[in-house]
């Protein structure tokens, strides 16, 4: 199925009902890969136009929502290749050393800096309301993680993209696809713990 | 003896291993796997990482109910009348 959009009326029409309905869900999809709010809107913005631009070919086989992420997915991307001053292997090299000493005894055969507790969600399930309170603490912990390595973990969970995929997108090696995924789960566990989301 | 050091001790290598899907060898998925026998921490860390995956996994969903994020009605107004005139102009 085809959407032809006959005069500017139409167009108007379309435009506030496209703003309307998908502009907090995208505002929330940006605002977990981005940082800047200004840069959000932007990106929001010429999703829309771009979505708009090419609405007569926009195939109903998927819904409106997903095209609108998908054009805004890749339009992040770009943003960051361009606003990138430093590529992902070099910033995973330059900090390598700090996130080892952060977590690990460099001294002792890297082992654990401080000792992993058992907690009390690993035997227990939540209830309803627990469940809600550790999504939205996680959700805090991965706005926290850094800005350079963020948008590939999101990639993963969030676009449930492939590894393969994401790796050719960011230009990144499949190993330090791994340490990328790797760090943010630590970096994760860590804010969880220190949040206390474990015990909620 | 600097061996068993080595696979007793390492758990940033053997952690890396369980929160990734990092394919290896038979070898060092065996070493990876007494280090975990004995290693309480990576044990911890291996649960707590799984939790978290399954947690990850449901975020899309969250995006729809979490409502403490969301654009201002201000922001979307601009949006409007700013892609009207864009389209306008075009």
């Amino acid at each position: 199925m085809q959407f032809i959009l006959k005069n500017q009326e139409e167009i108007n029409l379309l435009v506030q009902q496209l703003v309307t309905e998908h502009t907090d869900y995208l505002f929330q999809y940006a605002k977990l890969k981005l940082k800047h709010e200004d840069d959000i809107k932007d990106l929001i913005q010429e999703t829309f136009l771009s979505a708009l631009k090419n609405f007569n070919q926009f195939q109903n086989k998927s819904s409106i929502k997903t095209w609108l992420t998908s054009i805004l997915r890749n339009k992040i991307i770009d943003h960051l290749k361009k606003k990138s001053t430093m590529t992902i292997d070099d910033y995973l090299s330059a900090t390598e050393e700090h996130f080892n000493q952060m977590f690990f005894d460099t001294t002792n055969f890297n082992r654990w800096q401080e000792k992993i507790l058992p907690n009390q969600f690993i035997n227990s399930d939540f209830n309803t309301h627990e469940k809600n309170e550790f999504a939205s603490v996680l959700y805090q912990c991965i706005d926290h993680l850094p800005e350079k390595i963020k948008p590939i973990f999101i990639s993963k969970y969030l676009d449930e993209e492939k590894s393969e995929t994401i790796c050719k997108e960011f230009n990144i090696s499949q190993s330090n696809y791994w340490v990328i995924i790797f760090r943010c789960k630590t970096y994760l566990r860590n804010c969880l713990e220190k949040k206390d989301a474990f015990n909620p | 003896m600097k061996y068993f050091n080595i696979i007793l001790n390492n758990c940033e290598e053997v952690s890396m291993h369980y929160a990734t899907e990092k394919k290896t060898n038979w070898i060092k998925r065996s070493e990876y796997k007494i280090h975990l026998i004995f290693c309480k921490c990576c044990q911890n860390y291996y649960k707590q990482t799984l939790k978290i995956e399954k947690d990850l996994l449901n975020i899309k969903n969250k995006i729809d109910q979490n409502k403490s994020i969301i654009a201002s009605d201000e922001f979307k107004n601009e949006l409007i009348s700013s892609i009207q005139k864009k389209l306008n102009q075009q």
